[in-house]
């Protein structure tokens, strides 16, 4: 009977002490509170104590959503990086303690680790690098964002106070007097020092006091001044920030970057006390032309003659067609069909590995857009077909591995075989010949080995000798239009001012002898409404090479997400594009009275499609307060079109004269 | 040197190889001392060079992170692709945040990068798509990622997809990206 007693009294102690056990041993789902909202994880495990968190936890995942920062890791990747809202780069490598924010090293307690595709990081060194602090509140945990950098900065004219946080920051002013002001960060906690003494510029010291509790916490950062300085809130550079610039003495602050970020271009909503009508009207002086045969369809062909001759015409050459790649899969690998109308000279180049690119360019032919396949099929990844000149079309290869390629003339075109199978050959080859002249076999060079790559394969040739059909048309386009309104800032459109400097340099032009056409004359889209970038910028480009232009010219406002950038930049692609951007950005230096930020070469759509000279000229930015007064003002936007024609005149000279037509 | 082989011939016409050597030594020292000094920079293997471009819109100015550490067992392929994906991020997030540079618009997340050849893939979110109008960012911001991707060995392009798909140009359309970009496009 006592053994019996006995027997039970240990089992029920047993059962107690598994009851009193098992919140121990269970991973408890832990509570954690982010600005009101509840976070419970789910995907957590424990190391040594250490709590770990998976990366694709739902909860975690709007954490980060909630802080702007964004997780790169995918299963077998070896290190969990984390872009920051800051923004700083984080990075953890897996199985391995230290980790990185920014340029500082840490150790965390416990090292991640990947568990069933999942990547578990140390959440004590995830809150820290995300600049959260951990405060523990009954049942829950708090994670309260902190002010996690206070940068003061002597700018020379004045100090700057720059302050950067776990989430984007709001500051309002609670207390000014001549010696203080008094900023609140409402939502925000800080563990920076509590004071810091400068002595400079007019800023004695910075103190930070945090109150509230501590789900509510607000942070006071009070600008001890020296009495004669001034303070402003300067926006924010990137809609996270907060800035203050304190310039001493009586003078007035001077913003370079006093407005909040402005929202893209299509949502642009104008303060209504800031709201500038803009008056777009022709200059006084010229007789704007209601006619002409480019305003609406870009891509038809010139179907009627131009008011003047041109001189000295470029003999027609009759171009013989690419109207069709047809891929056709082959016991081998694949085989392209370039159908071509007439016939084409060739020469191609084949690349070996690691690059295996292949090229060809066909001479004499044009290129049918439509030919284009958009696949054709193992071992090509991808193919692309260009008319790189006005007489050259080339069709650009990327090959998975080392294969070979034959290249065969056809009776109709040109044939190419990308052979299926790898192949051991190593040395890049090249070869000429003729095809589609209706017989199957014409002379063909031999494949002749090529000493290296062009590094710039894929690019639009420059043309180094253009010769203009029409030397004295200049092709104007106005940037943007219709559908596309361009940059937007206030209610003002690039589109609208583009269209109105355009209209006031074609009369200058036009004045000076020059026969001139723009893309669009009205507010519309060239190629159609709502068409892609691609179609756009093309079409624009379609009417100056179809013209054979002397020159275009693509006008321009510039914009940025702060106030900060401001003047006139002419841009530019091919080599000869960039004499004629630099006479156009020496008038408008010269002439407009804008900061010059010079010719930049870049790798823009409308100067590398057109064959001859063109640039892009951004007037001034949309986003500058300065520069938007400008740009709304017809009287500068009048000055702009008189320096470009001048920059125009300085590259080209005066036009040549028109020759009467033949009767 | 003339003069001094000139009189050792004179005096001494066998001993004129204990000369030779010491030259040719000599020599060799030079040429070594001068390949020491003039061998291009290893750097090392995790240190990577970012740039960014300044608020002029076009000077694009180095700085330099660490990766690390290089997790054993990885492959060459497999570091390299990690060393390309870290060196996108960190110019697609740009310098710390107290310089000032052209920044991607906020949000523009690098989705992965992938290596053929001597050009990198670099795939980036729809948010890179929300610019602020005007050429000016559009140039800065992929200037600074080309320079940053053929920084690292063996990169001499850098073609540019938005989520998988390769794009002409961004909507409203200032650069062409349909083509892989170099250094030289800018």
């Amino acid at each position: 009977m006592n053994r019996s007693i006995a027997r039970i009294s240990s089992a029920l102690f047993a059962l107690c002490l598994a009851l009193l056990c098992v919140p121990r041993v269970a991973v408890a789902a832990p509570l954690w509170q982010f600005a009101g909202r509840t976070f419970a994880f789910t995907h957590v495990e424990r190391r040594d104590a250490t709590l770990m968190v998976g990366v694709d936890d739902p909860a975690l995942r709007r954490l980060f959503h909630a802080l702007g920062a964004i997780v790169t890791w995918k299963p077998g990747a070896r290190y969990v990086l984390i872009a920051t809202g800051e923004p700083t780069i984080v990075s953890f490598a897996v199985g391995h303690r230290t980790y990185d924010i920014g340029p500082l090293a840490v150790r965390s307690k416990a090292a991640p680790f990947a568990h069933g595709g999942e990547a578990y990081l140390d959440f004590d060194a995830l809150t820290r690098s995300l600049g959260l602090r951990k405060i523990a509140d009954g049942a829950t945990t708090i994670l309260q964002p902190q002010i996690t950098n206070l940068d003061v900065r002597d700018e020379g004219s004045g100090m700057r106070v720059v302050a950067r946080g776990a989430i984007p920051l709001q500051a309002r002013l609670v207390r000014a007097s001549k010696r203080q002001m008094t900023y609140a960060f409402v939502g925000v906690g800080s563990r920076l020092s509590h004071l810091r003494s400068v002595d400079a510029g007019g800023l004695v010291a910075v103190e930070l006091s945090q109150v509230g509790t501590a789900a509510h916490p607000t942070t006071y950062v009070t600008l001890d001044l020296d009495g004669s300085s001034h303070v402003a809130q300067v926006g924010s550079l990137d809609g996270r920030d907060i800035g203050f610039v304190i310039a001493p003495g009586a003078s007035e602050v001077v913003l370079n970057a006093p407005a909040a970020p402005a929202p893209s271009r299509s949502t642009a909503t104008p303060p209504p006390t800031t709201r500038v009508s803009v008056a777009l009207r022709p200059p006084p002086n010229a007789e704007l032309p209601t006619v002409s045969p480019w305003n609406r369809v870009a891509n038809e062909p010139l179907a009627t003659s131009p008011p003047v001759a041109e001189v000295t015409p470029a003999p027609l050459v009759a171009l013989a067609q690419i109207n069709a790649i047809q891929a056709q899969l082959t016991t081998t690998g694949v085989t392209l069909h370039v159908a071509l109308t007439g016939a084409a000279s060739f020469d191609w180049h084949h690349l070996r590995a690691p690059d295996n690119r292949f090229w060809i360019d066909l001479h004499g032919a044009t290129l049918e857009p439509t030919a284009i396949p958009p696949s054709t099929g193992a071992p090509i990844t991808d193919i692309r077909a260009r008319q790189i000149d006005p007489q050259t079309v080339r069709i650009a290869l990327s090959i998975a591995g080392a294969h070979d390629v034959t290249v065969t003339p056809a009776a109709t075109g040109v044939d190419i075989a990308v052979n299926g199978t790898l192949s051991l050959a190593d040395a890049s080859t090249a070869g000429t010949g003729v095809a589609g002249t209706g017989t199957p076999s014409v002379a063909l060079a031999a494949a002749a080995p090529v000493a290296g790559g062009d590094p710039n394969l894929w690019s639009v040739n420059p043309v180094a000798a253009y010769v203009p059909t029409n030397p004295r048309l200049i092709v104007i386009d106005p940037g943007h239009g219709g559908s596309d309104r361009g940059a937007v800032r206030h209610g003002v459109a690039e589109a609208v001012l583009t269209l109105d400097m355009a209209k006031r340099l074609r009369a200058i032009l036009e004045a000076r002898g020059w026969q001139v056409i723009m893309t669009r004359t009205k507010d519309v889209d060239v190629y159609a409404p709502n068409d892609t970038a691609e179609q756009e910028l093309q079409a624009r480009d379609n009417i100056a090479n179809r013209a054979g232009a002397r020159l275009l010219v693509s006008i321009h406002a510039n914009a940025y997400i702060n106030a900060g950038p401001n003047g006139t930049t002419t841009y530019y692609a091919k080599p000869i594009d960039e004499p004629l951007a630099r006479d156009i950005q020496n008038e408008l230096a010269a002439q407009v009275g804008t900061k010059n930020d010079g010719i930049i070469k870049s790798h823009l759509y409308i100067p590398l499609h057109a064959f001859m000279p063109a640039c892009l000229v951004e007037t001034a930015f949309l986003s500058n307060p300065d520069d938007f007064a400008l740009l709304t003002d017809p009287a500068w936007r009048q000055k702009v079109a008189v320096a470009i024609a001048d920059g125009i005149t300085d590259y080209a000279g005066a036009p040549p004269p028109a020759i009467q037509p033949q009767q | 040197m003339s003069d001094i082989r000139r009189s050792g011939h004179r005096s001494a016409p066998k001993s004129r190889p204990n000369y030779a050597i010491p030259i040719v030594v000599l020599l060799l020292l030079a040429v070594g001392a001068g390949w020491w000094f003039m061998r291009p920079h290893a750097a090392a293997p995790n240190t990577l060079t970012i740039y960014y471009t300044k608020m002029d819109g076009t000077t694009v100015k180095p700085w330099d992170v660490t990766l690390r550490p290089r997790p054993a067992g990885s492959t060459r392929a497999e570091w390299a692709h990690d060393r390309a994906l870290y060196a996108a991020l960190q110019a697609v997030v740009g310098p710390p945040a107290d310089i000032r540079a052209v920044r991607f618009p906020p949000g523009t997340r690098v989705i992965d990068v992938a290596i053929h050849g001597s050009t990198v893939t670099v795939d980036l979110s729809k948010a890179v798509e929300s610019q602020p109008g005007g050429t000016f960012g559009e140039n800065a911001e992929f200037k600074a990622l080309v320079y940053s991707m053929t920084a690292l060995p063996g990169i001499s392009a850098v073609q540019i997809t938005v989520e998988g798909q390769r794009l002409p140009t961004l909507p409203g359309g200032h650069l062409e990206l349909d083509e892989p970009l170099h250094r030289s496009d800018f």
